[in-house]
């Protein structure tokens, strides 16, 4: 099963992850990347599948506010996540699943502990029972 | 295929573009509304002054621009598109905040006042009479008005070696010439202070100003020039079907990782100081950074779409035109298959955002040269 799915642009989150591989870091077990072309891209049923398919949580990335090549893809990327969260809310499930963060081709540091972070949570079930 | 590059402005930044591309041995149609500056002679450059785009179509690599040039209209097939109009300056009497009086000048007044000192009346200079240099007054200077002020400040220091101050809002040294011009200011007694929100105070005594320290009493008070962008930049951009950001300039797309002078349309890119601030030097190095935008688009003998690009189903398009709202870079329009009118994608201008695909209600649009991993298929990107 996968832990995580991480969905990013691949002009932002792509680059920020090849730099990170570039100095030796290898995503973890269970963890996958999924490029789209621009944050403008991503559609609720990336997520919702994301977890269909059976994956702990969801990482959704894109640009910078006014660094997005198309003008706004993060706002849509943004909102969107925003309304899987709402779905994954109305059916009890938790919205703490789904993650939403900017990021920058220079921001590796950042991605890496980002996802030491989500994969070390305990499972979200774990969490409704406390 | 056809290189003609359509240059569109009549400012001195499009005559370097111009200058830029002819020595790329480019064909260049140059457009302004108003007479265009001198320009090299050559066979490559056709010239429209006081001429107006008035339609715009095609895309990249087959732009036509239809010009009204009275009295008679032309058209312009281009390649691509360089859009070089430069801003505005604003006269100083167009602002009412500012007290009309015989010790308020305009740059330009003080310019000509220094070219011919004998004919000076009213207040006449002297080297006991102290003037005030006001950047940044009622709203940013530009760059190349902060420039050309401090250099009159200090012509005006040499000439008359009277008392010179300048007062500025924010002055950024940001440049080889504005650092040694600050610096040769300094040394030469010229005392720069920071204006606070307050407007000058005109009377009989003098002209009064408050700046961070207190209030600076002068004898006359010569005002940086106001710059902004052009009034006609909003009609341009809709024919262009570019965009325009909140301060009225076009604006280019993501300034941290890409190429300076991108639009968000291909093959249209933007130079000088239409788009950003900048002093000569800048707007000069911006112009040949255009050019060679323009020479990486057309270096090859055909134009090369993007490896990832949308597609349309055209059985699956229900025409309700929300794919050609949302597309960021105007490329898709509404196109007839057969006896069907549908939705389709003009591959050589998609970037690839898939912000159609995403958005599309029917999930008509695909998008192509991208592998999508099982668990996500069935997905729009499917």
């Amino acid at each position: 099963m996968n832990k995580l799915v991480i969905i990013g642009c691949d002009r932002s989150a792509g680059e920020a992850l090849r730099s990170l591989q570039e100095t030796g870091y290898c995503l973890p077990e269970g963890v996958i990347y999924q490029p789209l072309p621009c944050g403008g891209s991503l559609d609720v049923l990336h997520v919702l599948r994301a977890l269909e398919s059976g994956a702990e949580r969801v990482l959704v990335l894109s640009c910078y506010a006014d660094a997005c090549r198309s003008f706004n893809g993060n706002t849509w990327a943004e909102k969107r996540t925003a309304a899987a969260q709402a779905l994954l809310t109305e059916a009890g499930l938790g919205q703490e699943r789904i993650t939403y963060r900017q990021v920058s081709p220079n921001m590796s540091a950042d991605l890496g502990a980002w996802i030491h972070t989500l994969i070390n949570l305990e499972p979200v079930e774990a969490q409704d029972r406390a | 295929m056809n290189k003609t590059v359509a240059v569109l402005g009549g400012s001195a930044d499009a005559g370097w573009v111009v200058e830029e591309l002819l020595a790329l041995s480019y064909s260049v149609a140059w457009v302004g509304q108003e007479d265009l500056p001198d320009s090299p002679r050559s066979d490559g450059l056709r010239a429209y002054p006081r001429s107006r785009v008035s339609a715009v179509s095609g895309c990249v690599g087959s732009f036509r621009l239809e010009l009204s040039a009275p009295p008679e209209r032309a058209v312009i097939d281009a390649a691509a598109i360089i859009v070089a109009m430069g801003n505005q300056r604003l006269p100083l009497g167009a602002d009412a905040r500012i007290p009309a009086h015989p010790r308020v000048l305009s740059t330009q007044v003080l310019a000509e006042r220094l070219s011919a000192p004998r004919q000076i009346s009213g207040i006449a200079p002297a080297q006991r009479q102290h003037i005030l240099f006001a950047l940044d007054m009622l709203e940013l200077s530009g760059k190349q008005a902060v420039v050309e002020t401090l250099e009159l400040a200090l012509r005006t220091h040499d000439t008359w070696h009277c008392e010179v101050s300048v007062l500025y809002r924010e002055l950024q040294v940001d440049s080889d010439l504005l650092e040694s011009l600050t610096r040769t200011m300094r040394e030469q007694g010229i005392v720069f202070h920071r204006l606070q929100d307050a407007l000058p105070v005109v009377d009989d005594s003098g002209v009064h100003v408050k700046h961070a320290d207190g209030v600076l009493d002068g004898d006359l008070l010569v005002i940086a020039p106001v710059v902004r962008p052009r009034s006609d930049s909003a009609e341009l951009a809709g024919l262009l079907r570019i965009a325009l950001g909140a301060d009225g300039y076009f604006q280019q797309l993501n300034v941290r990782s890409y190429r300076p002078g991108l639009s968000n349309r291909k093959g249209i890119y933007l130079a000088g100081r239409c788009h950003l601030d900048a002093d000569d030097a800048g707007a000069r190095a911006d112009a040949a950074q255009a050019a060679a935008n323009v020479a990486i688009l057309l270096g090859q003998d055909h134009l090369q779409p993007e490896t990832v690009i949308a597609e349309v189903g055209s059985t699956k398009c229900i025409r309700c035109l929300t794919c050609i709202r949302t597309c960021p870079h105007a490329a898709v329009e509404l196109a007839a298959y057969g006896q069907v009118t549908a939705a389709k994608v003009v591959e050589l201008a998609c970037f690839g955002c898939g912000a159609c695909a995403a958005n599309c209600p029917v999930r008509a649009i695909t998008m192509k040269g991208i592998d999508v991993p099982v668990w996500l298929q069935e997905a729009a990107l499917v």
